[in-house]
């Protein structure tokens, strides 16, 4: 029997799963995962922790190192749609890196295509 | 520069095939693992979906782009995964793995999944299902007096930055090439390099957690003491030393990391030796062998080809449009005419003004006894390449080495082939020589940058196509293997291989060491759960 110390929902979710499992038949090796579970709740504590970003930030870590830097196109203030900024981040575009959600969340990816439609052209003051 | 034109139309045109192009698709059938059908592949999928939550589970019926685009050569489409789960816990890592192991279900555990030259996130084989541990994004520790700290796969280079900046303490990162989305754990695990004294990065890897096969938790070193405070102090515990099992392997997820961190020194000083000759790097590396041996130049040294510099910034059809490799003359004289040598040897000086004072004269005498000069701020000014080198060994932030990927236009494309050589500019001539005779076979140009370690040479070298041309892509992959076999031939290994060549790679390294690996893999992961193939263990 797994008794859950955590309420953090996330770990919560996962040893209700792992109790499921547990019990299942499916060739593992039972015993040897209930055992761990208890003892094991992982006990530290973030000193920081990623949290949503905005537009202009997810821009300075990650697109301004290319498209500052002639690596690739300029992008801001070319009046871009959001909608195909949104499709090129997640697929890539020739050579550019596709960017998963866990990179760039869904609704950071929305705000960023926002910000970055929105935005003036590179080195121009607002 | 690679400022390829964009607009409006061409934006739509090309999401719209970035989408649909792709050959892992939403829709199209992917390769099982063996033993595994559709039917039991869904049931996974639902209990991955249980533990993480619909949102961070993907599988084929999904848009898998972001997992599957790659750079390396695969015409076979070998190395594509089956779905992806991102968990947020170690608890959950912990549910997966047993899930898992339930149904035989191999998973290929990822940091941040940008292994650019080397099949970022794809697998080693067709089948498996990617767990991409980029949430788990938490910083637990950082000590100021100490210079250690503990972090989790999904942390970036960036977010650890950004922490030290943001609290004002004054430690140093050691990034790779492109450190802002890359991790410290996939980096470190993979056994990469950097730019600082604290560049060899395994070297300055402290402590693990490790989430075995059977879903147990291993700490490693001091860390399963209960109430130890050492566990990113002493790297060796006690007992069998294991943390590089852990490393370039399948034998347990890492989900913490301890690492060491440079304190930030008073006063820093980059330089570059740069070399007007091809054959001019011999004499560089020997002159320089005994200042890194005896740490009078304490960091990782570079000395960067040109035509690998010209390509970050351009295309190879700003240049030459003719058949075969690149040529040398026009090379030479494209590099002249930006200030860059044949080679340009980066190297630093960290300490204080005095002890760099000090020190400046001794590396001035004996570099110039080569034909090359040394080197500042001073003459190379705005430099771009200078001050790409000037930042990244500082542990500075930078993507401009992407631009490589696109050298020969199209969907872009690059291989990462990284033989070992002993430090002796004769070595590196020789594997300078042959290099440049495989790929010259496949019309390929010698791109590369070689690292001067403590006692080794990284000799690496990038083989750049151009992905959305079939040809060339075969050929690619064709060339990959013709290096990784004539190096090995003359004695020479990789310390790193692409997921395409894994298997090849590990072949060399002989039959022993094989059966060792996969006598720990049987007994450790019975069930072949964690990342078969990496390494060519299975």
């Amino acid at each position: 029997m797994i008794r859950l110390r955590r309420t953090q929902t996330g770990a919560s979710i996962a040893l209700l799963v792992l109790a499921a499992c547990t019990g299942a038949a499916g060739g593992d090796r039972p015993g040897e995962a209930s055992s761990f579970v208890e003892d094991q709740l992982d006990p530290f504590v973030a000193i920081s922790q990623a949290t949503e970003r905005s537009g202009e930030q997810v821009y300075a870590e990650i697109c301004g190192y290319c498209h500052d830097h002639t690596i690739g196109p300029g992008i801001l203030g070319r009046g871009l749609p959001p909608e195909s900024l949104e499709m090129i981040t997640r697929n890539g575009l020739n050579a550019m890196p596709a960017f998963r959600k866990t990179d760039i969340s869904d609704r950071e990816l929305a705000v960023l295509a926002e910000w970055i439609a929105q935005s003036a052209p590179a080195g121009d003051t607002p | 520069m690679n400022n390829f034109p964009i607009d409006r139309r061409a934006l739509l045109g090309a999401a719209a095939f970035a989408a649909g192009g792709s050959a892992f698709a939403a829709g199209r059938p992917a390769l099982l693992h063996p033993g595994m059908d559709q039917a039991t592949l869904g049931k996974v999928a639902a209990e991955f979906r249980a533990i993480v939550g619909d949102e961070w589970v993907l599988t084929n019926d999904d848009n898998l782009t972001p997992y599957t685009k790659s750079y390396i050569p695969d015409p076979d489409e070998m190395h594509a995964p089956v779905g992806a789960v991102a968990p947020a816990s170690v608890e959950e890592v912990q549910a997966i793995v047993h899930v898992a192991n339930k149904y035989r279900q191999p998973i290929w555990p990822i940091s941040t999944g940008r292994n650019m030259g080397y099949g970022s996130a794809n697998t080693a084989t067709p089948g498996q299902f990617i767990l991409d541990l980029k949430r788990m994004n938490r910083i637990l520790d950082v000590d100021a007096d100490l210079g250690t700290a503990l972090v989790e796969p999904g942390v970036t280079y960036q977010q650890l930055h950004d922490y030290l900046e943001a609290n004002g303490i004054p430690l140093w990162i050691d990034v790779p090439t492109i450190g802002p989305i890359v991790s410290p754990v996939g980096n470190t695990l993979d056994r990469g390099v950097g730019y600082t004294p604290y560049g060899e990065h395994f070297m300055m890897q402290c402590g693990m957690e490790v989430v075995l096969p059977s879903g147990e938790i291993m700490r490693t070193g001091m860390g399963s003491i209960p109430g130890s405070n050492t566990w990113q102090c002493f790297k060796w515990g006690y007992g069998p030393y294991v943390d590089g099992l852990f490393t370039q392997s399948n034998f347990g997820i890492v989900t913490k990391m301890g690492m060491w961190l440079m304190p930030k020194p008073p006063a820093y000083k980059p330089f570059v030796v740069r070399s007007p000759g091809l054959d001019d790097l011999a004499e560089v590396i020997d002159a320089i062998r005994p200042l890194r041996v005896g740490s009078v130049i304490p960091n990782g040294i570079l000395s960067m080809g040109a035509l690998y510099q010209l390509s970050m910034f351009k295309q190879r059809s700003d240049y030459f449009t003719g058949e075969g490799p690149f040529p040398d003359e026009l090379l030479l004289e494209e590099a002249r005419k930006v200030g860059l040598g044949a080679w340009n040897t980066y190297f630093a000086l960290y300490g204080t003004d005095e002890t760099i004072a000090a020190t400046e004269p001794i590396v001035r005498a004996v570099l110039g006894r080569t034909n090359s000069e040394v080197l500042t701020e001073k003459e190379m000014g705005d430099n771009i390449w200078f001050k790409h080198h000037a930042t990244l060994m500082r542990g500075g932030l930078s993507l401009e080495e992407l631009g490589i990927l696109s050298w020969r236009g199209g969907a872009g494309g690059m291989a990462g082939f990284a033989p070992i050589a002993q430090p002796r500019g004769s070595e590196a001539l020789a594997q300078t020589r042959l290099a440049r005779e495989v790929m010259g076979r496949y019309g390929f140009d010698y791109s590369v940058a070689y690292a001067i370690g403590w006692r080794d040479l990284h000799h690496i070298i990038f083989l750049q196509f151009d992905k959305a041309d079939p040809e060339e892509h075969r050929k690619a992959s064709e060339c990959y293997r013709d290096l990784v076999t004539s190096f090995a031939a003359r004695g020479w290994g990789s310390y790193r291989a692409g997921v395409q060549g894994m298997d090849l790679v590990a072949s060399q390294f002989g039959a022993v060491n094989r059966k060792f690996n996969k006598l720990l893999k049987q007994t450790i992961d019975p069930n072949g759960i964690i990342a078969p193939g990496k390494s060519g263990i299975a």
